[in-house]
């Protein structure tokens, strides 16, 4: 069943949805409209996340999201310093020469990449303490259940899996 | 689930415990039996007659008891005997109960009888205390004296023995002696005729004594006897002491029968013999063939006081106006056609139904009504091939024949009555086959079709006839309780247990053998079973249980349900309820250890001990029932069953969890989910607070 549910989840390649091609395709249109020149600034700076879309090819794409956020979140102040002093080349030239813009952008980028291998660590740990506090308690209600009733009772299985 | 408490006394490990020390022990060592057994004074009864086993007097032995010299304390003068019978034969209780204590003309007295603990034997039997008759038997006074004169014989042999028969017949309840023989017949200061209770009627009589009704039986099958078998016997006896039997005796037993049947009792014993006029009426009278004909104790009695019949003598038996031929003889008597067909049993049965018997009783007998029920009889067999079908099939037309007869199968025959002695003889002895033929007579019912083809096939007991229909069912039945034993027991109310924990000790009532094992308690438990047919069947018997006995409580525990021990426990206790001051600490005790054996059938360990240690107060009560109430409880089977169940899925779901959480693949995925979804939270509540920031930045705020 899980193996199905895997299967399922876990497709060669995933297709982008009609409505995100949209509005990609939108929100392209206007950055080219708004920023011109600053449209490949912002597809540069935004090269992590397109990388990763399509690396990571799982169900949820929580690596793509966290890296998508935090690239976002990078690009994000310079993209609004574009927008305030207008589509100027010189602007652009001083944004893009600059290397702190683009330690800022790939770092953002780098950080929800290390987030995305940091959380499932911290998440396994979490889990087990939570899983050992249950089964101990499953556990004494076995020997309960064995005490009263008896060691035969241990006999009766589960039916295997199909 | 368990309770609160109960899940609190969890923890202490004493409490669930396997091995519980119950007290059980030491309540039965304590213990003293309210009715001993053993403890009393042996080879006496009632403290009034004893008997000496060092003397035996083997003159009055038998088969199936041992004569001593007795005593009566109360009166030292008189001179007894004591017989000693066995405990595996019914003797006769109703004729024991009428005489005893009674003066009968001409008769032993019977003194006393009761069960009596013999140091010969260590153990219990039935013993009768009887008159020891003085004077010589007839038979020894024929080997030494001669034969005796007419009417000595009149006056000393037929005179007192027809009073004494007499007194026997206006008893509240009429009895029938037939044990009338030469041994049996004591001449003295006064002739006494012998007891006739040691044993069942008929049994030690030579077949020449019996009339030809009887004599075909077998001797334990021959049954109660009656007033006109005991004129019959009187009358071989009075024929043996004035003119000797020398040479019927002398004749094998099949040629006697025959020749009784080709050309007549009377005509056999006459012999072209010329009788006094007295006599001839006599020997016409008593020697009849057909028993309806027969002299009974009236005409006797009459004949005595001098008047005469002037019988006419009985021609030779010749029915049929055409012979029957079969095996190279031409028959012309039906019953000497039963006979024959007896005497070749399997053959007869392969010829039966191509041999047109029923014209022959049609056209050469005349009798249509007979060829109906042979057609019948033939019709109702079919093309059977199995051995039990066909017999009975021989038994009824052989029956329709001779009516008066014996019920005939393979190798024996039998009269209603003495298919209960026959049963018990034939058990003790482990014969299978024939006991398979008798039974196969109870199973078809053959006795009540016997009792209605001729007005004289009334037992004297006529309840016989209802018990014998009544036990085909149980005798189907394999339950404890029912079967064969059970059988055994009904049609021989007052045969003693055959129990091998019993046995010894002659219990004949349930009561007794409550008492005895109550008394046997200490040396039998904890590890002899009550699981025994004939305790179980004898005690059915005597509080009459005509359903099987089931457990229905115990449905959810099919162990115990089908526990035949527990079937016995429970016919212990229905017997036990019979007698409401019947305190019985030592059984119940004994059924208390037996019950611990059983409650580890019960799953819950807690319930279990508590049931353990609740059987010492319900065994102390003394009573069976409350001590089965411990395990035949429905709602603690329902409970255990039903916990036992929820238990099991519980666990399993446990388990199922535990293996669930445990698994590193699991966790791997779940803590991927976790992690890959914390992220992708944590990032864009980052690109969240940024856009804000910006958003301010840009407005300029």
């Amino acid at each position: 069943m899980a193996d199905k549910k895997d299967s399922k989840e876990k497709p060669s390649t995933r297709k982008m949805r009609k409505k995100h091609k949209i509005l990609l395709i939108l929100f392209c249109l206007l950055t080219m409209a708004f920023l011109r020149t600053g449209f490949v600034f912002v597809i540069v700076a935004m090269l992590p996340s397109i990388v990763a879309y399509y690396f990571d090819q799982t169900a949820h794409r929580y690596t793509f999201k966290s890296i998508f956020y935090c690239n976002a979140a990078g690009v994000l102040p310079y993209f609004a310093q574009m927008a305030k002093f207008g589509p100027s080349s010189a602007n652009l030239q001083g944004i893009m020469n600059h290397p702190l813009t683009w330690f800022v952008v790939f770092g953002a980028a780098g950080m929800g990449y290390i987030l995305t291998t940091i959380t499932p660590m911290i998440a396994q740990m979490l889990i087990g303490s939570l899983h050992n506090t249950q089964v101990r308690g499953l556990q004494r209600s076995q020997k309960k259940i064995e005490k009263e009733w008896g060691a035969e009772i241990t006999k009766f299985g589960l039916e295997p899996k199909a | 689930m368990a309770s609160p408490t109960r899940m609190d006394t969890l923890d202490d490990p004493l409490l669930i415990e396997e091995q519980v020390d119950t007290g059980l022990d030491l309540l039965l060592e304590s213990y003293r039996p309210a009715y001993p057994i053993d403890s009393g004074p042996k080879d006496e009864l009632d403290k009034h007659f004893t008997f000496f086993p060092s003397r035996p007097l083997p003159a009055f032995d038998h088969e199936f008891g041992k004569a001593f010299e007795a005593q009566d304390t109360h009166s030292p003068n008189k001179e007894l005997y004591a017989m000693v019978l066995d405990n595996n034969v019914p003797y006769r209780t109703t004729a024991l109960n009428e005489m005893k204590g009674t003066a009968m003309p001409f008769q032993v007295i019977l003194h006393g009888y009761g069960s009596v603990q013999c140091s010969h034997l260590g153990e219990s039997r039935m013993v009768l205390f009887m008159e020891r008759p003085k004077g010589q038997s007839l038979a020894d006074i024929l080997k030494t004296q001669g034969r005796l004169h007419e009417h000595r014989v009149t006056d000393q042999l037929i005179l007192p023995v027809v009073k004494s028969l007499l007194a026997m017949r206006d008893r509240e309840v009429p009895i029938s002696h037939g044990h009338i023989n030469p041994n049996n017949f004591f001449l003295g200061d006064e002739p006494k005729l012998g007891e006739c209770y040691s044993a069942p009627c008929g049994m030690f009589n030579h077949y020449l004594f019996e009339p030809p009704e009887r004599a075909g039986a077998v001797p334990l099958g021959r049954g109660e006897a009656n007033e006109k078998s005991d004129c019959y016997a009187l009358g071989v006896l009075a024929f043996e002491a004035i003119y000797g039997l020398e040479k019927l005796r002398a004749l094998p037993r099949e040629d006697f029968v025959k020749l009784t049947l080709e050309i007549g009792t009377y005509n056999l014993f006459a012999s072209n013999r010329e009788f006094s006029d007295m006599y001839q009426d006599f020997f016409r009278g008593v020697l009849a063939d057909n028993p309806n004909e027969r002299w009974g104790l009236d005409q006797m009695q009459q004949w005595i006081s001098g008047k005469r019949f002037n019988m006419i003598a009985p021609g030779t038996p010749k029915e049929a106006s055409r012979a029957f031929e079969y095996r190279g003889e031409n028959i012309f008597s039906r019953r000497l056609l039963a006979y024959v067909f007896q005497r070749h049993w399997r053959e007869a049965t392969k010829d039966v139904r191509t041999l047109r018997l029923d014209r022959w009783a049609e056209m050469s007998l005349h009798r249509p009504e007979m060829a109906e029920r042979i057609e019948r009889a033939l019709r109702i067999a079919g093309e059977a091939s199995n051995d039990r079908a066909i017999n009975d099939m021989m038994t009824r037309i052989v029956a329709i024949l001779d009516p008066t007869g014996p019920l005939r199968t393979l190798n024996f025959a039998v009269r209603p009555d003495g298919i209960g002695p026959m049963l018990a003889s034939l058990m003790q002895e482990n014969n299978p086959t024939e006991l398979n033929y008798l039974l196969a007579m109870i199973e078809t019912d053959v006795s009540n079709y016997w009792s209605e083809l001729d007005n004289f096939n009334k037992p004297q007991d006529q309840s016989v006839l209802w018990r014998l229909q009544r036990v085909r069912t149980f005798l189907k039945s394999r339950a404890f309780g029912f079967g064969m034993e059970r059988v055994l027991y009904d049609l021989n109310p007052t045969l003693p247990c055959q129990s091998d924990m019993l046995r010894q000790h002659h219990v004949t009532t349930a009561s007794d053998a409550l008492k005895a094992l109550d008394a046997m308690a200490k040396n039998l438990a904890p590890d002899s079973s009550f699981t025994d047919r004939h305790l179980a069947a004898f005690l059915a018997s005597k509080i009459d249980v005509s359903k099987e006995v089931r457990l229905l409580d115990l449905q959810t525990i099919p162990t115990l349900a089908n526990n035949p021990e527990l079937v016995v426990l429970k016919i212990l206790a229905r017997s036990q309820a019979r007698y409401e001051r019947l305190q019985l600490v030592g059984l119940t005790t004994w059924a208390a250890m037996r019950i611990e054996k059983m409650l580890d059938e019960i799953h819950n360990r807690v319930t279990r001990k508590e049931l353990k240690l609740e059987l010492k107060r319900l065994a102390q009560s003394g009573v069976l029932a409350d001590v089965l109430s411990a395990v035949v409880n429905r709602d603690i089977a329902l409970r255990d069953h039903e916990g036992y169940a929820k238990a099991i899925a519980t666990h399993q779901i446990n388990g199922a969890k535990i293996e669930r959480y445990q698994n590193p693949k699991l966790i791997q995925k779940s803590a991927t989910e976790l992690g890959g979804r914390l992220a992708t939270n944590i990032s864009g509540i980052a690109l969240v607070i940024t856009f804000f920031v910006v958003l301010i930045d840009f407005m300029g705020l």
